[in-house]
């Protein structure tokens, strides 16, 4: 019997430090383009997975009291995913283990899952990338290169999970826990990223989303997130401020 | 020329082991692009991969996935105990490096005035002879080797070319912590950097060191840092003192602004308060206790250091209440005059706090193992800004009669313009150069014997940050050479080689490979450790499958001591009097790392942690500052001290001590590869030339500033948007709580 899934992560802010040493890791995993100044200036940068940077507690008379929080934001592979239903040509489509697939031959680049997505985690490639031989040599076989004209996001590095799957269908098993795990994950110096199977109880990430401090990004929204974030612990924290 | 895909599968057989040849050859673009044209994505199957074992940026292990002879994806060496299996940026990039289109790809003899830029193809005999030519009469001190910091076969190769040859090596490393080195040798008797176990610490004071940035190994302090805040029953709680916002200090429970200089002050005003306070141990206790440092009490040094006494008395409760506490100290705060006196008087807190040596406290490494037979240590130091400085006055004289050998360093962009090194090699008889690729220095060279780039080469290494206990990493190629190119340490031999006579005799092995087995044959004799084997062709199959060899039975004892702290104060210097009213801060960017890691996209459109910044340069004041000099971020201004002056926009670092200008090193290039060259400014002259004198250190943060408005604006290239990423109450995206769950 083949065991149900539902892939997820969850992502400590209290342990992440805002190292960027997952956006590297995703973009050497996935193909992604780089990102030249002129298209950074354009807020047209691709990162499957972005560090964001909040500041609070500013005070221009004490600079000691400005505290950071880093909140690390990528596809949430959303159960309700507003980005499913407006495309035309489904090319966002739920597959059965619960991940939200991004089909780059179905996409005509109406842009619809973009404007959808409240999360910003949907990227268009407004331009054919080149990689400058031989820079193309270290492009990873197992990742389709998107042309111009299509959305893309993060996969949950599907091509590792299907690696995985593929290898305990040949040993007679299901997939282990930790047997592999995602680029960012993978890379995290201090662990703040976990990825797993939710729906087996058993597994870290299920465990880690017990956690009291967990929440899911925009959660009021009802999109049923895949990636849990554990809040970041500020022991001096007094609560929310006003908007600036 | 363009090869059918026939031939390139018959190359491709015909190469060692099915490996891909890709010197001279182009592979249509079609067969690099992998379509699925009919099924999805998640749909694909791809063949095999090999993972190969190698050494990666500051000391970590590395596993490199190969496919078809390309090397694919770095992921950080499970097996290895310094990184265990984690990964920084830097070790991401190096396929980039690898796989530079910018990289020398063949010998190249220069054709024109020198600088002109004009070079034409040689063959790599042809090369050796010129450079064993323009070589074998520098003799009495005229040759000069300038390198990174070396290590293992490669180290002896040199030492022994430079001892035949009776000239000198000069290393230039900008992340090496010189005064930090200093203060351990002096503070804790060990001449290997001590490890910091933060994973089960419950207070960690880290002052000046931007350990979570660029400074030491920021992928092993983030491992022990998940642990030390979420991995344990209590969460640590880190205080951060420094005199810019830095990486850390944006991580930090607390974070505590001071003026630059006077970190000594700082924490001698905290071991005051701890023995006044009976918070510390009073077996580490410095003879008189907190009597003898009366002069330094908290009141006495708030106004030099512009803590308030109540916050200094507060963290010293806390360290001495809420143990195992560790202090660490580094980076700006060994950047001054006085540099050796701040990082004494801020690591021996940890004698007083009694965690040396104990859990939750400073593990001690052990010294670099020797190796029979060879009298070079087993990792080069790095030559201070004192000896280059002698070294360039010494070129100068010579002029048309020196002949400089570069590899892999960048000393006219790295070190100060003031220094010359510039026009010493504009002079100097012959440049040649071993680097990977183009940049200020190598392109002032005559001869170009490009190197292999990390990926490509051989070699056996001492991480400098190790776990505690003896690790060596073994390096070797992940994949076949990508261009024309061969390794440094194997071209210095070839040259031997052909000088002939005298110098061939100091070659202890003919190939770097040779000198690697050579290096890891007395770990095979122990018959212990990481990897035992029966003979030592299997010993070395383990040690390369594996990573390198470590053994946690070879440690480095504490020894426990009462800590001595100065009982009169040394205040730093700086260059530029009050017309000069800010303090700069240059600092190495977490993202580059390095000035080198300027070449690499990756590094250079990775947002900076904390201004989210990318592709550039950028000066950082604080929001009142700013409004007093009348500038918005984007503006740009001119940053001016007593020895150069630069322009670049202003970022609003709202962290930042009204004292205080920092700017990132890296950028400002103008010579290299494609994405490097004319991104940013260097603000490296800016700095004077002022020197820790016990280390002969540069005390690149003793340099005063003034800004003045140019009236200029330039769109900043960063991640935030055009307003500062504040969150919005009642809908905040990432939520923070007072409980430790």
């Amino acid at each position: 019997m083949a065991e149900r899934k539902r892939w997820g992560m969850v992502i400590d802010l209290d342990r992440c430090t805002g190292c960027q040493a997952c956006v590297v890791a995703c973009q050497a995993e996935n193909n992604i383009p780089l990102n030249t100044p002129d298209i950074v200036l354009q807020a047209r940068s691709i990162q499957w997975i972005r560090v964001e940077r909040y500041w609070s507690g500013i005070d221009e008379n004490d600079p000691a009291k400005v505290k950071v929080g880093y909140l690390p934001v990528l596809c949430v592979h959303c159960t309700n995913a507003p980005c499913e239903p407006v495309c035309p040509v489904y090319a966002a489509y739920h597959n059965p283990e619960g991940l939200n697939v991004q089909v780059y031959n179905r996409c005509v680049g109406t842009r619809y899952c973009a404007n959808n997505c409240p999360y910003h985690a949907r990227y268009f490639n407004y331009w054919e990338r080149e990689w400058p031989e031989p820079l193309n040599f270290q492009l990873n076989p197992d990742v389709t290169i998107r042309s111009k004209g299509i959305m893309e996001k993060c996969t949950f590095c599907v091509q590792r999970i299907r690696r995985a799957e593929r290898r305990a269908k040949f040993e007679g098993r299901t997939v282990r826990d930790q047997e592999f795990t995602t680029a960012c994950a993978q890379a995290c110096p201090t662990g703040a990223i976990v990825f797993g199977n939710l729906a087996d109880p058993s597994s870290l990430v299920s465990q880690l989303a017990k956690d009291a401090r967990h929440y899911r990004l925009l959660e009021h929204l009802g999109t049923e997130p895949g990636v849990y974030h554990l809040k970041k612990v500020d022991p001096n924290y007094q609560g929310a401020e006003k908007s600036r | 020329m363009a090869a059918s895909r026939r031939d390139f599968l018959k190359l491709a057989g015909a190469s060692s082991a099915g490996a891909v040849v890709f010197a001279g050859c182009t592979i249509p673009a079609r067969e690099m692009k992998v379509e699925s044209p009919t099924r999805i994505p998640e749909d694909l199957v791809t063949g095999r991969d090999n993972w190969y074992a190698t050494a990666g940026t500051r000391g970590n292990g590395v596993i490199v996935r190969v496919m078809e002879g390309r090397a694919l994806k770095v992921e950080g060496n499970p097996d290895h105990p310094v990184n265990q299996g984690k990964s920084s940026v830097w070790d991401q990039a190096l396929v980039q490096l690898l796989y530079h289109p910018d990289r020398y790809q063949r010998p190249l003899r220069l054709n024109g005035p020198r600088g002109s830029g004009n070079y034409a193809p040689l063959s790599w005999s042809d090369a050796i002879a010129q450079a064993a030519e323009a070589v074998r009469g520098a003799t009495g001190g005229r040759l000069v080797v300038m390198t990174p910091p070396l290590s293992g076969p490669t180290l002896v190769a040199v030492e022994a070319f430079v001892r035949a040859l009776g000239g000198s090596l000069l290393t230039l490393d900008l992340n090496d912590d010189a005064v930090y080195r200093a203060a351990v040798q002096r503070v804790f008797g060990a001449e290997a950097l001590p490890d910091y176990d933060l994973a089960r610490a419950n207070t960690v004071l880290s002052i000046g060191a931007d350990w979570l940035g660029a400074w030491g190994n920021p992928v092993r302090s983030g491992i022990g840092y998940g642990q030390f805040r979420q991995g344990k029953a209590t969460r640590g709680y880190l205080i951060h003192i420094d005199s810019r916002f830095s990486a850390t200090a944006a991580n930090a429970d607390e974070y505590v602004p001071c003026r630059p200089g006077s970190e000594g002050l700082v924490a001698l005003a905290i071991a005051q308060a701890l023995m006044a306070g009976n918070f510390g141990d009073p077996a580490a206790y410095p003879s008189g206790g907190a009597q003898a440092l009366a002069a330094f009490a908290a009141d006495q040094v708030a106004a030099q250091t512009g803590i308030p006494a109540e916050r200094i008395r507060a963290i010293a409760q806390r360290l001495g209440q809420n143990r195992p506490a560790v202090v660490i100290g580094g980076g700006s705060a060994g950047a001054h005059t006085n540099g050796l006196f701040n990082l004494t008087q801020i690591l021996n807190l940890n004698h007083l706090l009694g965690t040396v040596g104990r859990p939750g406290g400073v593990r001690l490494n052990p010294a670099p193992p020797a190796i029979p037979n060879f009298t070079a240590p087993f990792r080069s130091g790095t030559s201070s800004f004192t000896s280059w400085q002698g070294e360039m006055i010494r070129l100068r004289q010579l002029g048309s009669a020196a002949v400089i050998l570069v590899f892999n360093v960048n000393p006219v962009f790295s070190l100060p313009p003031a220094l010359g090194v510039r026009e010493v090699m504009l002079n100097a008889g012959r440049v040649i150069s071993f680097s990977t690729l183009p940049d200020e220095t190598s392109e002032l060279a005559d001869l170009i014997l490009p190197s292999h780039s990390p990926l490509e080469e051989w070699g056996v290494e001492v991480p400098d940050h190790g776990p505690g206990y003896q690790v060596v990493t073994f390096k070797q190629p992940v994949v076949n050479r990508v261009f024309d190119t061969r390794q440094f340490g194997d071209t210095i031999l070839d040259v031997m080689r052909a000088i002939g006579g005298e110098v061939v005799r100091a070659v202890p092995f003919p190939t770097i490979r040779d000198g690697a087995r050579l290096f890891v044959q007395p770990f095979f004799d122990r018959r212990a450790g990481s990897v035992t084997a029966e003979t030592f062709d299997l010993f070395l199959n383990g040690v390369q499958q594996r990573g390198g060899w470590w053994s946690t039975a070879i440690t480095q004892a504490a020894a426990t001591r009462p800590a001595s702290f100065a009982t009169s104060p040394e205040p730093a210097r700086f260059a530029g009097d009050d017309s000069y009213p800010f303090f700069l801060q240059p600092f190495m960017s977490p993202t580059l790392g390095s000035p080198e890691g300027a070449q690499l996209p990756w590094l250079q459109q990775t947002p900076d942690p904390v201004t989210t910044m990318a592709w550039g340069t950028w000066v950082e004041i604080n929001r009142r500052v700013a409004d007093r000099l009348g500038v918005r971020e984007g503006d740009v201004v001119v940053v001016e001290s007593p020895t150069g002056r630069i322009e670049a926009p202003v970022y609003i670092n709202y962290g930042t001590p009204d004292w205080t200008v920092a700017i990132p090193i890296g950028n400002g290039h103008t010579a290299g590869g494609r994405w490097q060259k004319g991104v940013g400014v260097n603000p490296i002259g800016l700095l004077a030339d002022l020197t820790e004198p016990q280390t002969g250190a540069l005390a690149w943060a003793a340099t005063r500033v003034r800004l003045t408005k140019t009236g200029r604006r330039v769109p900043l290239t960063k991640l935030e948007g055009y307003v500062p990423a504040v969150q919005l109450k009642g809908a905040e995206a990432l939520k923070i709580t007072n409980k430790d769950s």
